[in-house]
């Protein structure tokens, strides 16, 4: 350590009678120290002279190792609550060599050749507190000179003194992207049209005026990340003027600022969207404005609404769905709102990832408290200074201590599971350690698979035992997840299963799934699940597996479903009725009818039969339809079959018919067919067939007029297994009926 | 309004934050209900009171506005806050007649309610401006109400006549953009019998549906073989023009000549395609011409001058960026580019010239020639047939402010036509 940071630990020292940790609690987001008093050793200020970066970090390395890196601030204070003297050396020294290191030596030497850049690298290593900003943006530009270069381009634009560094920052980072987006295509744009330092100037501007979106002032380098630019789609920069200029809205409404743009294909000159050629008159323009005079589809009115928010100083983003394009809006912090059926979908923007909604909310609670977002951070400069140093154990100490402060930051946690597998985690210290992690990840579980998947290696080497308690936990954190159809869980359990050895074991954590997501969540995984659980099983003949499964899950499920979770459940069983049906499973048809009927009642209301009813009907056991549609409601279909009633309604067809299986072959009298309230005039022609095979049919009756309720008497000493009703209308028609009761001796 | 309200705003002006101002007029739904009784149109002023910056500004001018105008009219506000649902401000707006995405803005209503007329931005800022304006609405406020309520309540053709009547009353922009009236022209004139739907009611999405139909020999598409009935398309942009008053008439109507124009133009482009036949190709760059000539700087005159461009077999692309973008190409036929080195030059010597892909690839570059001042002084090293992205030149001393190019053959051959990237020019001997 050199003179000048001695002098300013002692400093620190006698002045230090509040233990670090209270005087993190009262100040935690107290910015790193300023240059002046961190200071960098003489040894890398004159590395940083000659641009030579290797000798920089060399010269960091021997440093640190001479002031030695505390392993863990937390652990240090909790044994004897000393000061924490020299943190602000040991952390200024700790960025410097994070920077370098993300950035890269050989980068940063090819940089340095200009000697202008080298005056910037200069003033930049010496600010402390701009570095903490930089590194602590979420995604920092990873072996590329991006990041520096805007950097620089900023700072020599405002001649050595940046005035907005989280602006310049945010910049940075989403021209530059990081380790896990490399190759941002916003860096392929004409550096003309697309220029981050006319945006820098642009924000500063706006906000000197003080036009923008009040927040705009409090928004961290991370958040400014959603404003600045869109990386992966973005427009110019005159479109950001231009949407200042011309979308001016209540803050809280630019979630349909997209509207001001004329929905429109083709384009004024008949070019269709598809073709290439729509944009082609207006090029000349900026998309904002060719948008909004020209039009467009999906994609260009979300990316207005995008812009025009941006240009206002809040944090929006576009988001690609299936077949789709639409938008989100921030106004506080935590609080995405779509725009045209946003936020979910594939970011356009993001830090960790970009499936939306899982990755925007692991971001936010990432980074929802400032305080302890930057004690994580800087327990992650020293931890990877630990690394470098070849001290492993330290190392893990220091990205625990990251983790107790940001327990979900994946960037971090991927670094200490490297670690732990490289320095021998055993399958049952991976267990505890998992067992430890998941509960805090509570609403988080997609976050929190992906996690696990750095130990693999670890958990594959358990014994099924300790993977079910493991995988079972997992279901319980990603059944208590808010859900959305942009969340898939098949690959979890997909995967959870190969990992299993037993197939015992395979059907108890069916079972355990099963069970997690029956009584909690909107019931959107548990309808993935269950559709898994039917393809793999029913669909492959093990039905008795599934349905030991989902009895046993069942047998412990809560009662009935309401408002929107009812809905969710009344789909999720729909589709695996309809995939029990076609699977022709009649045991998983029973199961699920019997639970979903529990769980999510449905809302039939089936006429009253007029007929009388003989003594004898016949259990049905399954029911299938030769198609389902929006309209129907497969959870009442197992009522069809049944004096009560259902409902059950086919799409469009020549030909659509409905069969019933009876649980065993019978002589059959008769059978009842009554059509749903309503559209009487549909199923006009209709006949009745048996069959005893499920594959050859005897016609039993037909009419060109079928009634409402059409009771037909089979020819005497009739077996059957099967029943079938089918129609026969001249153009394609929907068919729906409320019974199919089949009348047996 | 009262002295007294008057000196209270200003007063709240003065003592609340810059953009926390309100105006004093009632309530749009009173002020509605005012004019009804009054039978004096409404004029409402559509601002922010809580997020508009230059809120008090406004205000006071609107309060001055009000106060010294003199206007036989009623005024009221519609203060569009935050804080509301999107389905309260939908609901709202519904009421008013028009969407507003660009505040503030100033809208007048007929004594019965109905949408006359909407400003927006430095008019709304200096309301005095608009006194002429709607001072010359005011007398035509009685008979556009009545016309209106005519066509509500008649039907076919002669609630579409008296929809078109009450709209020629009204600033032409503006009844492009009556939902309501055009709305009833549309649904009891389809055909275009009375000419009003092409004047009023046909955006260029009706328009190209109507002209692919006939293109296409109805909605279903009946011509086989790619035929297509480009002269009967053609006939039936002419006739409408002609027949609905398009062709002739006031200047207000040249943004929807141009329309016509460019859908006459869609009719000659896609014949010229399919035949490439230059006199089919003439007939676009025509009418094209014709389009642009009408207003160079309406958005039908910028893209039908771009169009001319791309299809003009005599233009060439300048590029002066270093940095080609999807707008310079042209797709599936080849244009001449000229690139600006001049900065890039360091004396003579022997130059790299290179194109670098940053996005797509598939754009063929060949014919690479060296040009200064137009006129050709050396050739690219490759042949002048090969698609080629590096070549080398070897560059006689040029003097000062001399203009010096790379001239070179292009087209683009990627399906979303959005090949860009970078030009280099680098001195390597």
């Amino acid at each position: 350590m050199n003179a000048k940071a001695v002098i300013a630990a002692l400093g620190l020292l006698a002045l230090g009678t509040v233990p670090t940790h209270a005087a993190d609690n009262a100040a935690p987001a107290a910015p790193a120290a300023k240059a002046e008093t961190a200071g960098l050793p003489k040894s890398v200020t004159s590395a940083l002279d000659k641009g030579d970066f290797n000798a920089v970090r060399t010269a960091l390395l021997a440093e640190l190792k001479q002031m030695g890196v505390p392993e863990s601030r937390a652990g240090l204070e909790l044994k004897d609550a000393r000061p924490a003297a020299n943190d602000d050396a040991v952390n200024a020294l700790c960025m410097a060599l994070e920077v370098v290191d993300c950035t890269s030596p050989e980068v940063l030497n090819e940089f340095a050749k200009d000697k202008d850049h080298q005056k910037f690298l200069k003033a930049f290593f010496a600010d402390a507190e701009w570095q903490e900003i930089y590194l602590g943006c979420g995604l920092v530009p990873y072996h590329n000179d991006w990041g520096v270069r805007i950097l620089y381009d900023v700072w020599k634009e405002e001649k050595g003194a940046v005035k907005n560094k989280p602006l310049a920052v945010a910049l940075a980072s989403c021209w530059g992207g990081g380790e896990t987006w490399r190759d941002v295509p916003i860096q392929k744009k004409d550096p003309s049209k697309y220029n981050p330092v006319r945006r820098y100037k642009y924000f500063q501007r706006q906000q000197a005026k003080g036009v923008l979106y009040p927040g705009f002032r409090k928004l961290k380098a991370w958040e400014l990340r959603f404003v600045v630019a869109i990386p992966q789609q973005d427009w110019d920069d005159e479109s950001y003027e231009w949407a200042f200029k011309h979308v001016n809205m209540p803050w809280d409404q630019y979630g349909w600022a997209c509207w001001h743009a004329p929905y429109t294909d083709p384009s004024k000159f008949g070019d269709s969207v598809q073709s290439g050629e729509y944009n082609l008159p207006f090029s000349d323009e900026s998309w904002a404005e060719a948008t909004q005079r020209n039009g467009g589809v999906c994609g260009a009115l979300s990316h207005y609404g995008t812009v025009a928010a941006m240009a206002h100083g809040i944090p929006a983003y576009t988001v690609g769905q299936p077949g789709h394009c639409a938008y989100a809006v921030r106004l506080k912090r935590g609080e995405w709102t779509g725009g045209f059926g946003g936020p979910d979908g594939g970011m356009h923007n993001y830090i960790f990832g970009n499936q939306a909604p899982t990755s925007y909310n692991l971001m936010e609670a990432v980074f929802k408290d400032d305080a302890k977002i930057a004690r994580a951070y800087r327990a992650s400069f020293r931890a990877r200074a630990l690394e470098d140093l070849g001290q492993d154990q330290a190392a893990i100490g220091a990205w625990r201590e990251a983790l107790d402060a940001s327990p979900m930051h994946p960037f971090f946690r991927k670094a200490l599971h490297s670690l732990l597998v490289k320095t021998g985690m055993g399958p049952k210290e991976c267990l505890d350690y998992l067992m430890e992690t998941l509960p805090k990840y509570k609403g988080h579980g997609v976050a929190a698979c992906n996690m696990m998947d750095d130990l693999n290696g670890p958990i594959a080497a358990m014994d099924d035992a300790s993977k079910l308690k493991l995988f079972a936990e997992v279901h319980r954190i990603v059944a208590e997840t808010p859900a959305s159809w942009a969340v898939k869980s098949e690959d979890t359990i997909s995967r959870q299963f190969s990992m299993l050895q037993s197939e015992e074991a395979r059907q108890q954590l069916l079972a355990e799934a099963f069970a997690a997501y029956m009584d909690a969540g909107d019931g959107t995984i548990f309808g993935q699940i269950l559709e898994w659980a039917v393809k793999t099983y029913v669909q492959s003949g093990r039905d008795d597996v599934f349905n030991k499964a989902f009895a046993a899950a069942t047998s412990k499920a809560a009662g009935a479903a309401t408002g929107e979770r009812a809905k969710k459940m009344s789909q999720a069983y729909g589709k695996a009725i309809v995939a029990a049906e076609q699977a022709r499973s009649a045991a998983a048809f029973s199961a699920l009818s019997a639970a979903a009927l529990k769980t999510c009642p449905p809302d039939v209301r089936p006429p009253k039969l007029q007929a009388q009813l003989p003594p004898g009907i016949g259990k049905g056991v399954l029911f299938r339809m030769s198609t389902t549609s929006g309209f129907d409601d497969p959870v009442a279909h197992s009522l069809v079959l049944t004096p009560q009633g259902g409902r059950c309604h086919t799409d469009r067809e020549a030909h659509p018919h409905m069969i019933v299986e009876l649980d065993a072959k019978a002589t059959v009298t008769g059978c009842l067919v009554h059509k749903v309230p309503g559209n009487e005039g549909r199923m006009k022609r209709a006949k009745i067939s048996t069959s005893t095979d499920g594959a050859t049919w005897f016609d039993q009756e037909k009419t060109d007029n079928m009634p409402s309720e059409w009771v037909v008497k089979f020819k005497p000493g009739t077996q059957a297994k099967w029943v079938r009703i089918e129609f026969d209308n001249p153009q394609p028609e929907f068919a729906h009926i409320s019974h199919f009761l089949i009348f047996t001796k | 309004m009262s002295i007294r309200s008057i000196t209270f705003s200003l007063l709240l002006a003065v003592l609340t934050p810059a953009f926390a101002a309100t105006v004093s007029f009632p309530d749009f739904h009173q002020a509605k209900q005012q004019a009804k009784t009054d039978n004096e149109p409404l004029l409402i002023l559509w601002y922010g009171s809580d997020w508009m910056q230059d809120c008090a500004s406004v205000v006071q001018a609107w309060e001055k506005f009000a106060n010294d105008g003199k206007l036989p009219i009623v005024f009221g506000q519609y203060n569009d806050k935050t804080g509301q649902t999107s389905d309260e401000r939908r609901k709202n707006q519904n009421e008013i007649g028009i969407e507003q995405y660009d505040l503030p803005a100033a809208v007048l209503l007929a004594p019965d309610g109905t949408l006359m007329a909407t400003w927006n931005g430095k008019d709304v800022r200096k309301p005095e401006g608009l006194a002429k304006d709607v001072a010359a609405l005011i007398p035509k406020a009685e008979q556009f109400m009545k016309l209106a309520a005519t066509a509500r309540d008649r039907g076919g053709v002669e609630g579409a006549q008296a929809a078109g009547a009450a709209l020629k009353l009204i600033p032409y922009a503006d009844a492009r953009r009556h939902k309501e009236l055009t709305g009833i022209i549309n649904r009891k004139d389809p055909d275009n019998k009375t000419g009003m739907r092409a004047l009023f009611a046909m955006d260029h999405q009706a328009m190209y549906k109507e002209i692919n139909n006939i293109l296409n020999g109805g909605p279903d598409g009946k011509l086989k073989d790619g035929a297509r009935n480009f002269d009967e398309a053609a006939r039936y942009v002419q006739a409408t023009m002609r027949n609905s008053g398009i062709e002739k008439g006031n200047k207000a109507l040249t943004e929807t000549r141009q329309q016509w124009l460019a859908g006459l133009a869609y009719v000659y482009r896609e014949k010229f395609k399919a035949t490439k036949d230059e006199k089919d190709r003439k007939r676009l760059l025509d009418t094209l011409a014709a389009c642009v000539k009408l207003n160079p700087k309406s958005q039908y005159g910028i893209g039908a001058a771009k169009y001319h461009h791309y299809w003009d077999p005599k233009s060439f692309t300048v590029i002066d960026n270093m940095f080609y973008n999807p707008g310079d190409q042209t797709h599936n036929f080849e244009k001449d580019w000229h690139v600006l080195v001049s900065k890039s030059m360091d004396g003579s010597g022997t130059y790299e010239f290179e194109l670098v892909p940053r996005e797509n690839g598939r754009l063929i570059t060949r014919n690479f020639r060296l040009v200064v001042n137009g006129r050709e002084v050396a050739k690219a090293d490759a042949a002048p047939d090969k698609d080629t992205k590096k070549v080398t030149f070897k560059v006689p001393a040029v003097k000062k402010g001399d203009k010096v190019e790379v001239w070179l053959t292009a087209e683009c051959r990627d399906g979303w036509f959005g090949c860009s990237g970078e030009i280099k020019m680098t001195k390597i001997r």
